[in-house]
């Protein structure tokens, strides 16, 4: 009887116990990363390499050696979702996915109304996918957002955002649309596609990280297009759908690739930026640190003097911020992890031009 | 009898060309005279200049080679019968790739002109028609001492004779093949064995839409590879040369090329692009000009030379941005002979104005160069030759260009000959144009780059066996070691392409060439076999994620060709392979798989009246091998060619 009577006593805590689970996210235990490699902008093969933390190996070939033949070539971004992985593919305009768990292929890319796909976010049973278009670079009313079915490998609709859209975030039922060649911040209702623009940026957007607050900051480069004079990163108050307010770093990274991360309690946003050699060649890069508090990037950057700095990432869980570097395009690029100190703890060398980090779940 | 006396003449005389020593060995044999060439009246400047190239390795083509292929461009000659890499896709653009170098570390040239781009540095092998010469020579290895910069690698040199024709002759030549290719060109000699015109014509064309595997798209849902068809390929070469030679007396002769080009290609999209290519015509058009005048005397002989090129690259999706270069060009030299010495003295100097979109500067370079070359034949089983070149070229620094090289004749009965030859040298090449003022946004070139800067050192041993009338044995073997520094390597950067001083590679080998000939009655075999193992990698480079000690990117380590003909009267045949090894396209482990191509063809000679006909035959790449030289450029499988030829 006494034991009957303890569990009921139990039962509350049962429950209260499993409740609190239901509202904390599990932490997942990060026992390796995903790279996307663009590969060379000639050779129109891009990779995946893993890198086993556990391990501390590295395996250039993972979707060649489980699908038998190279990826198809310049991978923008990939991005999970549903238990698939998507990959932007510009050698041919297509999307195409592998199983995240085997990263197997085993359906062909999409083309159909796919042109110059860069981004996407999922919500539902659609990704929305960024697409220039064509060459915005001279025609910037050529972009749009593909929104593409994931249960029927379609793209349903295409909704007009000219200025070159590249990241994305879905915020509260509005995607928000960075711009890389208008000065100003897309938006679309997702349950009527009905878009709308923030206005009057002094330049263009990239992409965007969102706090715990579900606001966004936004990367504001200065681009060889669009000179940006004061160039930084900038905040959207997604309530109010305004730019509430933006942070010089003139050296902000314009690379299409991972440019900032925030770290575990959103304390700290890591921007990458540089500077150009006098020949304007090489990027040597480093990793800026803004603090969320007191809304400053602090005076010394956290890492500096990286050449051929091509995007950084941000692992929560060892508190390590990465650095991934492309010297050539010819070359196998580099991976190098470095503690908030600064110094650097491990390297290892990824395939060709790394640009994402892509953490399966 | 009269093949050992030639034999032993030629031993008496010591050692000579290869070329000679079969030519003048084989006048028994209609296909040894069919397939040797003599070269005693080739372009006579270029030839004064080769004399001093002791200890270098040369090779020639068979006339029957010539023949075989003389349809097609250079690129086909060169890959057919030479363990040499070219570096192409299906017809469009194609690069030499000597000794494990560069495309820019081969010269190309016509009488004392150099075809390789002053913007680019490199040449296009698909650019010359075989037809158009009479000859073509490889100089293996470095030569800049004799050439000038940029013959690091290797030198092509492309022959026009001389022939002070008495009265007219010449030949008409059509053939078509698979992919839409045809091929169309004339050669006419008119002269009065004092005055002399040659013209030559070729025009060629080559739709290119040929069937491939596509390994850029593999179709998941049926687990293979889409079969594809070439698009956008598409070659129209034409080609007019006009000689004027003039013979003033027995001493003093006049000489004259006008090589007018226009060699247009669609820029072949790769397998990836080929899904939905775009249309990019590619234009090469040149105007070569050159005129020499040549006086012997018992003093010293001595040539002036000088010449004009405008050379105009033209990219039809964008016409506006201009790629042009006009060159003046003019040498002399001072040869003079005594007894077993022989010593010339010369002066090259080139003015070049650039016409090129991207360069920031008004750009005007002069480039002079003096040289002088001793050759000494104390003994006649010992020759030597020194070289000596120092280039001045406007607001830059050439280095000092030695060179040495030996022969020896090791041992030599009625029936054998051994003979060791070798060479040490330096060897440059100034960065192009290109590599110095081409600018992007921002970036208004390099002009701070350094010369590449190469020790280059060879040994050979030659042996030839003729046991009697039917056979004949060739046998060569050449071992050889290049070290160059500061190469020059354009890295595309965050901001874009720049060229820079990165690496330091190191090319060495081995090459083995042979030829057997058998010759029975009015039945000749010929047989040969190539052979080149050439590991070269980088040494040492500015970038840290560069690849130390792997093989270079497009440089098989090895590669290996035979051929086997048979002629019989007015018939022959002839089986060609040749094979490449695997080849990496980039640092990152991108490998191609080594291919293995094999050709037949025949022809029949025949006479109406007086009139002379041939008709050749050709299937080539008869296994359809699929492979690719260039990453994920599609190559032809099996395809055919006839051609008709018609000679007055």
């Amino acid at each position: 009887m006494k034991k009957v009577l303890l569990l009921l006593l139990a039962l509350p805590l049962l429950f209260s116990s499993c409740e609190k689970d239901d509202n904390v996210t599990p932490e997942v235990k990060i026992t390796g990363h995903y790279v996307l490699n663009y590969g060379s902008y000639s050779s129109s093969v891009g990779s995946l390499s893993f890198i086993d933390l556990e391990e501390s190996t590295v395996d250039n070939g993972v979707y060649k050696s489980v699908n038998g033949v190279a990826m198809s070539g310049k991978p923008q971004y990939a991005y999970e979702y549903n238990g698939n992985v998507y990959f932007m593919g510009n050698a041919i305009d297509e999307i195409f996915h592998v199983d995240s768990k085997t990263i197997k292929q085993s359906k062909n890319g999409v083309s159909k109304d796919i042109v110059k796909p860069r981004f996407c976010v999922g919500q539902g049973d659609y990704l929305y996918i960024s697409c220039w278009g064509g060459d915005v670079w001279g025609d910037t009313s050529l972009g749009y957002i593909a929104k593409y079915n994931v249960t029927t490998d379609e793209v349903e609709a295409k909704i007009a955002m000219p200025g070159g859209p590249e990241g994305l975030a879905i915020v509260n039922g509005t995607l928000f649309c960075a711009l890389n060649y208008a000065s100003k911040i897309g938006m679309v209702d997702l349950a009527n596609d009905e878009t709308s623009f923030i206005d009057g940026l002094v330049g263009v957007t990239s992409y965007f990280v969102k706090d715990k607050f579900d606001n966004l900051y936004v990367t504001m480069p200065n681009t060889y297009s669009s000179p940006n004079p004061q160039a930084g990163i900038g905040y959207i108050n997604t309530s109010t759908k305004m730019l509430e307010a933006s942070y010089e770093l003139s050296s902000i990274s314009s690379n299409y690739a991972s440019v900032m991360a925030l770290n575990k309690d959103e304390s700290k946003l890591y921007v990458m930026g540089g500077s150009w050699d006098a020949g304007y060649t090489k990027y040597s890069g480093g990793i800026f640190t803004f603090d969320t508090a007191s809304k400053a990037f602090e005076t010394e950057p956290l890492i500096t003097g990286v050449d051929g700095m091509k995007g950084m990432h941000y692992n929560a869980q060892s508190n390590l911020v990465y650095v991934m570097i492309s010297e050539s395009t010819t070359a196998n690029g580099l991976l190098q992890m470095y503690n908030t100190d600064g110094e650097m703890q491990s390297e290892y060398k990824t395939g060709i031009s790394p640009t994402w980090i892509v953490d399966i779940k | 009898m009269r093949k050992e006396l030639l034999l032993i003449l030629f031993i008496l005389f010591g050692l000579m060309p290869d070329a000679i020593v079969l030519g003048q060995f084989s006048k028994d044999s209609s296909l040894l005279n069919l397939d040797h060439y003599d070269i005693e009246s080739v372009d006579v400047v270029v030839k004064k200049m080769e004399q001093y190239q002791v200890g270098s390795k040369k090779e020639n083509f068979t006339k029957l080679q010539h023949q075989v292929v003389e349809q097609g461009s250079l690129t086909e000659l060169i890959t057919r019968y030479q363990p040499v890499y070219i570096k192409s896709d299906a017809g469009g653009l194609a690069s030499f790739r000597f000794r494990g170098t560069s495309s820019n570390h081969t010269s190309v040239r016509v009488r004392g002109l150099e075809l390789n781009s002053q913007t680019l540095g490199s040449y296009n092998a698909n650019n010359a028609p075989v037809f158009l010469f009479d000859q073509v020579e490889l100089t293996f290895g470095s030569s800049s001492a004799t050439q000038g910069s940029g013959s690091i690698g290797g030198n092509v040199r492309l022959d026009l004779k001389n022939n002070f024709t008495n009265g007219i002759n010449g030949e008409a030549k059509a053939s078509m093949g698979s992919f839409g290719e045809y091929m169309t060109g004339a050669k006419v000699f008119a002269g009065n064995g004092k005055f002399e015109s040659v013209t030559r014509f070729v025009y060629y064309e080559k739709e290119n839409d040929f069937p491939f595997e596509n390994t850029a798209y593999y179709d998941f849902e049926k687990q293979s590879y889409a079969r594809d068809t070439q698009k956008n390929a598409r070659i129209e070469n034409l080609n007019l040369l006009q000689q004027f030679n003039y013979k003033i007396n027995e001493k003093q002769v006049l000489s004259s090329v006008i090589w007018l080009a226009k060699n247009r290609h669609e820029a072949q999209p790769n397998m990836t692009e080929n899904i939905n290519p775009n249309t990019r015509y590619i234009e090469d058009q040149n105007i070569r000009t050159w005129l020499q005048y040549d006086h012997k005397s018992t003093m010293a002989d001595y040539y002036i030379g000088a010449g004009y090129v405008f050379d105009d690259a033209v990219d039809y999706s964008n016409k506006e941005q201009k790629i042009s270069t006009q060159r003046l060009v003019s040498e002399a030299g001072l040869k003079h002979e005594k007894n077993w010495l022989s010593s010339q003295l010369g002066i090259r100097y080139i003015y070049i104005v650039p016409n090129v979109y991207a360069y920031d500067d008004q750009v005007v370079e002069h480039r002079t160069s003096l040289y002088a070359s001793l050759l000494a034949q104390p003994l006649p089983w010992l020759k030597a030759s020194l070289n000596l070149r120092q280039q001045f070229v406007t607001n830059y620094n050439a280095p000092f260009t030695p060179a040495l090289g030996l022969e020896a004749r090791l041992w030599y009965t009625d029936k054998n000959f051994l003979a060791i030859e070798g060479n040490l040298q330096r060897a440059y090449r100034i960065p192009t144009l290109n590599d110095r003022f081409w600018g992007q946004e921002g970036y208004d070139g390099n002009k701070d780059l350094k010369p590449e800067d190469a020790i280059s050192t060879e040994l050979g041993l030659k042996y030839f066996y003729s046991p009697n009338n039917h056979w004949s044995l060739k046998l060569k073997g050449n071992a050889f070691y290049m070290d160059v520094d500061q190469w020059i390597q354009w890295t595309q950067g965050a901001g874009g392409w720049y060229a820079d001083n990165i690496v330091h590679v190191i090319s060495e080998g081995l090459e083995l060439n042979s030829n057997l000939i058998y010759s029975i009655g009015k039945q000749e075999f010929e047989l040969g076999v190539n052979y080149t193992y050439n590991p070269v990698e980088r040494r040492k480079s500015k970038l840290e994620t560069d690849e130390l000690n792997q093989q270079l990117e497009y440089a098989p380590k090895n590669i290996a060709n035979a051929f086997l003909q048979y002629v019989y009267e007015d018939i022959g045949a002839v089986v060609d392979a040749n094979y490449v090894g695997k080849r990496n396209y980039n640092q990152a482990g991108g490998t191609l798989d080594p291919f293995n191509l094999v050709n037949v063809s025949a022809f029949y000679k025949f006479k109406i009246k007086r009139e002379q006909f041939r008709i050749d035959a050709q299937l080539n790449n008869i296994f359809s091998e699929k492979y690719q030289n260039q990453f994920q450029y599609a190559m032809p499988e099996i395809g055919y060619r006839i051609a008709i030829n018609y000679q007055f």
